[in-house]
């Protein structure tokens, strides 16, 4: 990549503060590779071309999380998969998984300038992200290996237990994380003392 | 406050999901030949049923999926989910 | 009947006010009536009045399956306008408006008719230019009405968050000095009085389980209190519509919804004018008892259960507080919810149907009340003879067939 273009965090604009007390820690993972993978789970060509390149299967089971090596794939619907690759290997995946696919009836679209990723870990961290998110995310229900899409204020969010369990990961639109992480740093308030 | 049962996600909160009106419309076919008392009544005219009513959802903050419930629309008791084309439930009429 | 007056009053306090007339009658149907109506809400107990008033039909029964205001005429948050968009709609609202303007002299009875005016908010570019459209088009209807801007609605309304940075600014508003809001339950038990007086039986906990037809005319309807023939019958039941047109044999173009209030605990006098935003999507007024009436929209899904959702709450109390943060520490004391009848473009179905002498005024949707005393003329008429009145003439069940629809979304405001 040309120098020319510089990356910006979404939340350029906010400070992330240490957390004080009781509060949980909110960190940006920015500037990773997000691909949109379609195409039918039935199709055996299909499944076979996809692990050729991701190494894995794709997960079949409804919400639930397949890493593989440096690749993250979350189950979006029956026929949808997101692909998380590291920063600027997204282009190299996004073409090496064209080539296997071919004429197969498939899509993958680049949406790696759309969403960005935030960690929030701690004791809290459910408690945070419950102060508006209807999705129950007790660990006894809300597992690592898990993810689901999700409403959280007034924006739509992937959640997923972090595998340490540790606390969660927050996929979350471009466009909203401004807004999602100002609304996270007036409900981190009640967990200052 | 509605727990809808999305068919791929499971039980979710009714503020993920869009409501997406009556099921089971079929559109015409031949639509260039439909008169149009019969488009009037493809478009506009619903059964509006008080009791069992088997509707589309989508799961809008979820997989974004389309999907069949049907619910009683006096108690708003839901009485099972099923995927498009899929033969739904047969629920109690309470 | 006597008539209310000062000297009325003077006269029942001699007997410590033991003695006062019931206001209406509660007489068992008759056998037979020259129209029976469907529905003892104020639309239904206005057509009745008019029926009788204007058009000197006597023998009329008001079937109602609860009791009168029960429905949706108990369960709004009363606000009267007439700044609809379209001329259809226009000439309609403000047909009702005039009637509101002397109704409380024409009923002999205090309906609580208040013109403290009703502000639209604008918040951005798109809802100025709506706004200006929309009271160009009132003007031109001889409708009264201007476009303000933030500096006077901040002189009229100091509770109202104007500031610049706030999430949605208020870039200006459309005003109609003359809209206001009535006393609900006032309306119904006037116009239920005014129709009594004239003879109209009001016959309560009464339900219509079936409509009889022969020939494909209508020759009564089948209640809970047995057969009560009429070769006239006009439905006006609200969210119940489509219920009646089943049992006639026909779909109406119409989901029933179900669409909430909540009033707040009484405070002092803080609003004395009406407020509504249809981007931050809610409105407020200040009742004269001093609790705040609060509304907002439908909820998404179809439903009869005369309650909304939670979420609707947590929306509508968030999109008050967004407008007037003072409000922010103020209880809600109830919360109840009507059934709305709402069509594809958010006008209502008033006249023929496929079934001779059968009426229908419905479809309403979230703003039946500001027209009660206008939707009754209208219906009146049109039962009385046979044919709408010009004013109602473009709000058939035809129009669906025809495709000329008339789109009041915009001016609709905030619940669609």
């Amino acid at each position: 990549m040309s120098d020319l273009f510089h990356q910006q965090s979404p939340i350029v604009q906010i400070k992330l503060t240490e957390p004080k007390a009781n509060q949980p820690l909110i960190r940006e993972i920015p500037f990773q590779g997000f691909l949109n993978l379609r195409g039918r789970p039935n199709n055996p060509d299909f499944m076979t071309a996809v692990k050729k390149v991701l190494g894995c299967s794709l997960p079949i089971e409804a919400n639930t999380v397949v890493v593989s090596g440096d690749y993250k794939i979350y189950w979006l619907g029956p026929d949808e998969w997101l692909v998380i690759t590291p920063t600027e290997q997204q282009r190299k995946v996004q073409s090496e998984l064209i080539s296997a696919l071919g004429v197969i009836f498939s899509s993958v679209v680049d949406n790696s300038s759309g969403v960005t990723i935030i960690n929030i870990t701690g004791d809290n961290a459910a408690n945070l992200i419950a102060r508006d998110c209807p999705l129950d995310l007790h660990s006894t229900v809300f597992k690592a290996g898990q993810c689901a899409q999700t409403r959280l204020a007034k924006s739509g969010a992937m959640i997923a237990p972090l595998l340490d369990g540790s606390g969660f990961e927050l996929i979350i639109r471009r466009s909203f994380a401004d807004y999602l992480l100002l609304w996270m740093q007036d409900a981190l308030i009640e967990f200052e003392a | 406050m509605l727990l809808i049962e999305c068919p791929w996600c499971g039980e979710r909160d009714e503020s993920e999901f869009s409501y997406a009106g009556e099921a089971h419309i079929a559109r015409p076919l031949e639509t260039e030949k439909l008169s149009d008392e019969e488009w009037a009544n493809y478009l506009f005219l619903r059964k509006n049923i008080k009791g069992l009513h088997r509707e589309q959802w989508n799961h809008a903050a979820g997989c974004r999926r389309y999907f069949n419930v049907e619910r009683n629309t006096v108690s708003y008791k839901i009485s099972g989910s099923y995927k498009i084309g899929e033969q739904g439930p047969v629920g109690d009429d309470t | 009947m006597s008539k209310y007056s000062i000297f009325s009053l003077a006269r029942n306090a001699m007997s410590f006010h033991q003695n006062w007339e019931k206001v209406w009658r509660s007489p068992e149907p008759k056998k037979q009536y020259d129209v029976i109506i469907v529905g003892g809400g104020g639309h239904g107990l206005a057509t009745a009045y008019y029926l009788a008033k204007e058009h000197g039909i006597k023998n009329i029964a008001v079937l109602e399956k609860g009791w009168i205001g029960g429905g949706n005429t108990g369960r709004n948050t009363t606000i009267v306008r007439s700044n609809y968009l379209w001329d259809e709609s226009a000439h309609l609202y403000e047909k009702a408006m005039k009637l509101w303007e002397g109704l409380s002299q024409d009923l002999n009875y205090n309906v609580m008719f208040s013109q403290r005016g009703v502000y639209n908010l604008g918040h951005n570019l798109q809802d100025m230019r709506d706004i200006e459209r929309r009271v160009n088009a009132n003007r031109l209807n001889g409708i009264d009405g201007y476009v303000v801007g933030p500096e006077e609605i901040k002189r009229a309304i100091p509770a109202l968050n104007v500031d610049a940075g706030c999430r949605y600014p208020v870039l200006g508003a459309s005003f109609q000095p003359r809209a206001g809001v009535a006393r609900h339950d006032a309306v119904a038990w006037g116009f239920a009085r005014g129709a009594d007086q004239h003879g109209v039986d009001i016959i309560q906990n009464c339900e219509v389980t079936a409509i009889r037809q022969e020939n494909g005319e209508v020759t009564g309807v089948e209640t809970s209190k047995g057969t009560i023939l009429a070769k006239k019958v006009g439905v006006v039941v609200a969210g119940h519509c489509s219920v009646l047109a089943d049992m006639a044999g026909f779909r109406m173009p119409i989901e029933s919804h179900p669409l909430q209030a909540l009033v707040s605990e009484p405070i002092k006098p803080v609003l004395d004018t009406v407020v509504m935003s249809n981007a931050v999507h809610g409105y407020v007024s200040q009742s004269d008892k001093g609790d705040l009436v609060i509304g907002a929209g439908i909820d998404s899904y179809t439903g009869y259960g005369q309650r909304g959702s939670f979420s609707g709450i947590e929306h509508t109390v968030a999109a008050i507080i967004e407008m007037f943060p003072i409000f922010s520490r103020v209880r809600m004391n109830r919360q109840w919810g009507g059934i709305v009848d709402t069509t594809p473009d958010a006008c209502p179905i008033i006249g023929n149907t496929p079934v001779k002498g059968l009426y229908f005024n419905c479809g309403w949707g979230t703003g039946g009340f500001k027209a009660t005393p206008g939707s009754g003329w209208v219906f009146a008429h049109n039962i009385a003879t046979g044919a709408p009145h010009e004013l109602n003439a473009a709000f058939g069940l035809d129009r669906f067939t025809s495709g000329f629809l008339i789109d009041e979304h915009g001016a609709a405001g905030v619940a669609h």
